[in-house]
């Protein structure tokens, strides 16, 4: 009887603008605050997934292919649908995105481009290095929502 | 005989969830379930036969999660409401305390 809404946990937004994507989540605030009066939690999500690539295409097309648009979100934790999917083992959950990146708009475009970048390298390379193979979580993350 | 048990096992339940709404702790309700589950408070959900089928595969879902058990309930929504002694429908509730009864043991 764990709870469900651990660090490294994918999970699907549900509402709102980025509903239907993907997100992992990096934190979690289960005591209401004055500000926020309802549990929510810290994610950085896939707003744009890699589009697909052939063995045909040349290698910078690949890389302009590939590339990930990121975001970080607070969101409300009933706005969330939690996976089975779990992918902490594959990032380090605390570098993917950290409360100071919400002082200023300038620094969340940075934390966000970056955190593009590192989801960019990982599903060009998705093989762990402990296990020597592709996590399904990392699949998971790593396709796009239809619906 | 096949018919005669059935019966039996639907009146255990109903006496099992009176039990536990004497002694224990629950809560009714899509969302209320959900935050219960989300928290790994949930002991064991109940959902009525005519819970919407979206709705029935959220907490499902939630409940095999949070490993929690799910009790498909032979009866509607006001069957269930009934058999908690209340007088409005109930389509899931969840047992977050059991309290005396052992609800939770016949189920597994």
């Amino acid at each position: 009887m764990g709870k469900l809404l651990k660090p490294g946990k994918v999970v699907i937004i549900l509402n709102g603008r980025r509903a239907g994507k993907k997100a992992i989540i990096v934190n979690t605030y289960e005591n209401p605050t004055k500000e926020k009066p309802f549990s929510y939690c810290l994610v950085a999500g896939i707003e744009k997934h890699p589009l697909k690539v052939t063995k045909k295409m040349k290698k910078d097309k690949i890389l302009k292919r590939s590339t990930v648009k990121a975001f970080v979100k607070y969101i409300n934790v009933n706005h969330i649908l939690p996976t089975r999917y779990q992918v902490s083992n594959d990032f380090e959950i605390k570098d993917l995105a950290n409360e100071s990146a919400f002082n200023t708009k300038h620094k969340k475009k940075k934390a966000v481009r970056k955190l593009g970048s590192i989801f960019k390298k990982k599903f060009l390379n998705p093989i762990n290095e402990k296990t020597g193979e592709v996590s399904k979580d990392i699949s998971f993350l790593h396709k796009k929502l239809y619906f | 005989m096949a018919k005669k048990s059935k019966k039996n096992a639907g009146d255990n339940i109903n006496a099992k969830l009176q039990l536990v709404m004497k002694s224990g702790k629950y809560q009714f309700g899509r969302k209320s379930c959900l935050k219960a589950l989300r928290t790994g408070k949930g002991k064991l959900v109940v959902v009525s036969s005519n819970c919407p089928p979206i709705q029935r595969s959220v907490i499902e879902y939630y409940a095999m999660l949070s490993k929690c058990g799910v009790h498909d309930y032979h009866g509607d929504n006001n069957d269930l409401g009934t058999a908690c002694g209340k007088l409005f429908r109930i389509s899931c509730l969840i047992i977050t305390d059991v309290g005396d009864s052992d609800i939770i043991k016949t189920n597994e």
